[in-house]
């Protein structure tokens, strides 16, 4: 499995290699990053699940970017070849003629910027897995949307109770087989049609957490990566990632790190 | 399922007029321009589809005040890529933000993907959401600061560089009306 995703770190070129954790920083070569909120949560998690299940760890494909794009670029580029069969696009500056060259041999799996970017694109089928929250399911709803800020008022002021309805308008634009709309209640959905429904245990204070979807992502995906058929593993990443909640019992100010720390603890629960 | 979207669908048609858009080579130039033709008649909209990469924006405004534009843009050192006339205006930034409050009587904002969390005295506990790159360095930047005490040129507008940064600003200005209405702070 490969991550692919920027890092909040002005001026760090390219990085590329298997990633681990030391304590709560991510290490790749002789580099150090912080596991915050964005890619380094969703490398972060995905470490986490690699090691229980004793398998690979992820092979990470970085630079940083504060926004101008410059490291995106470089990611991009290295996504026109890519020697794996599953990958993540996560936080990337959406770039339409960017997303067009990549590889689309492996299944893909896209959130934050690398979804953007797809959806904007026009090519959200040829990716495997979205997982937009409810903000970012309007934007996939609404045909002339290119970001999620220009989604029309009449599809973002729909109230978060009509998220099915936002699914059924997201899926007559080209959408991924799969899909994770997070949120009180999380959806699971194959082919356009809502085939799971979780919102068990609820903790509220979840969404305000930056990078708990993060996580999600980083979970799900490496369910797949150990073996997971993508419906199983959709369905086990958003309890597990509920489970974290109710294990870590957060506030309004817990960071993300502290919900990381207990994915091995909410795997054994699970019995997996 | 198409009324509930007609009934919530509000009326978004506005005169065209003789009005153009400002295409610029980055939402942050967008951003920067802006602010310094804010006595003019502006708004932020999305680019032509043709040259649209997914995260951009450009300043629709009056052609009448090309000159002056120019002008202005010019004494700032902003170089647009061009001024073309207006074709498609019915794709603009968000503006609608929801907020949500907790027990404790901390506050979230958020305005399409990007949310923001501050406490009834305005500290900054989280922020969230969001796809551009600069959003988990604005994070690092603002976690932890009481957001009364954040000046102009440290706000997600002034820091970032894309639309997810643009959008934060909302939640954030909404975030700091609150505060300082709800708790009279400042």
């Amino acid at each position: 499995m490969i991550i692919a995703g920027t890092l909040p770190i002005e001026g760090l070129d390219l990085v590329r290699g298997k990633g681990k954790l030391k304590e709560n920083r991510i290490v790749i070569g002789n580099k150090e990053f912080p596991v915050s909120m964005g890619t380094g949560a969703l490398i972060g998690a995905s470490i986490k699940v690699h090691e229980y299940f004793g398998e690979e760890l992820p092979e990470v494909i970085t630079a940083g970017d504060i926004g101008t794009g410059e490291g995106s670029l470089k990611i991009y580029k290295h996504l026109k070849d890519v020697d794996d069969d599953l990958l993540v696009i996560h936080y990337i500056k959406p770039k339409i003629s960017e997303i067009m060259e990549i590889d689309f041999s492996p299944k893909i799996v896209a959130d934050a910027g690398g979804m953007y970017a797809a959806k904007a694109a026009g090519i959200g089928d040829k990716f495997h897995l979205f997982l937009p929250d409810v903000g970012e399911l309007a934007f996939l709803a609404d045909e002339k949307a290119s970001h999620p800020a220009y989604v029309r008022g009449f599809i973002s002021e729909v109230d978060d109770r009509e998220v099915p309805e936002l699914i059924k308008r997201a899926y007559r634009n080209r959408m991924p087989r799969y899909m994770v709309v997070k949120g009180e209640v999380d959806y699971i959905v194959k082919d356009g049609d809502i085939i799971e429904k979780i919102d068990n245990p609820r903790i509220e204070t979840m969404e305000c957490i930056g990078g708990t979807g993060d996580t999600l992502t980083g979970i799900v995906s490496s369910l797949i990566s150990c073996g997971y058929r993508t419906e199983e593993a959709c369905i086990l990443g958003c309890k597990i990632n509920r489970l974290l909640g109710e294990i870590v019992n957060p506030t309004p100010k817990t960071q993300i790190e502290e919900l990381i720390l207990q994915i091995p603890k909410a795997l054994e629960m699970l019995g997996l | 399922m198409s009324s509930i979207f007609k009934k919530v669908k509000k009326k978004e048609e506005e005169k065209k007029g003789h009005r153009g858009l400002i295409i610029f080579k980055s939402v942050k130039e967008a951003i920067k321009a802006e602010e310094i033709l804010k006595g003019y008649s502006i708004k932020v909209v999305a680019p032509p589809p043709e040259i649209r990469e997914g995260c951009d924006l450009a300043l629709e405004y009056d052609m009448v005040e090309e000159i002056g534009i120019k002008r202005e843009l010019e004494k700032n050192n902003l170089k647009p890529l061009k001024f073309i006339p207006l074709s498609d205006p019915s794709l603009k930034p968000l503006q609608l933000t929801k907020v949500k409050e907790f027990n404790d009587g901390s506050i979230m904002v958020r305005c399409g993907n990007m949310k923001i969390t501050v406490d009834r005295e305005g500290n900054i506990l989280n922020i969230s959401g969001g796809g551009c790159p600069d959003v988990p360095y604005l994070a690092m930047k603002l976690k932890g600061r009481n957001i009364l005490e954040i000046p102009e040129g440290e706000s997600p507008k002034a820091l970032g560089y894309t639309l997810c940064a643009y959008t934060l600003n909302k939640s954030f200005e909404e975030a700091r009306r609150i505060v300082k209405e709800k708790y009279g702070e400042m």
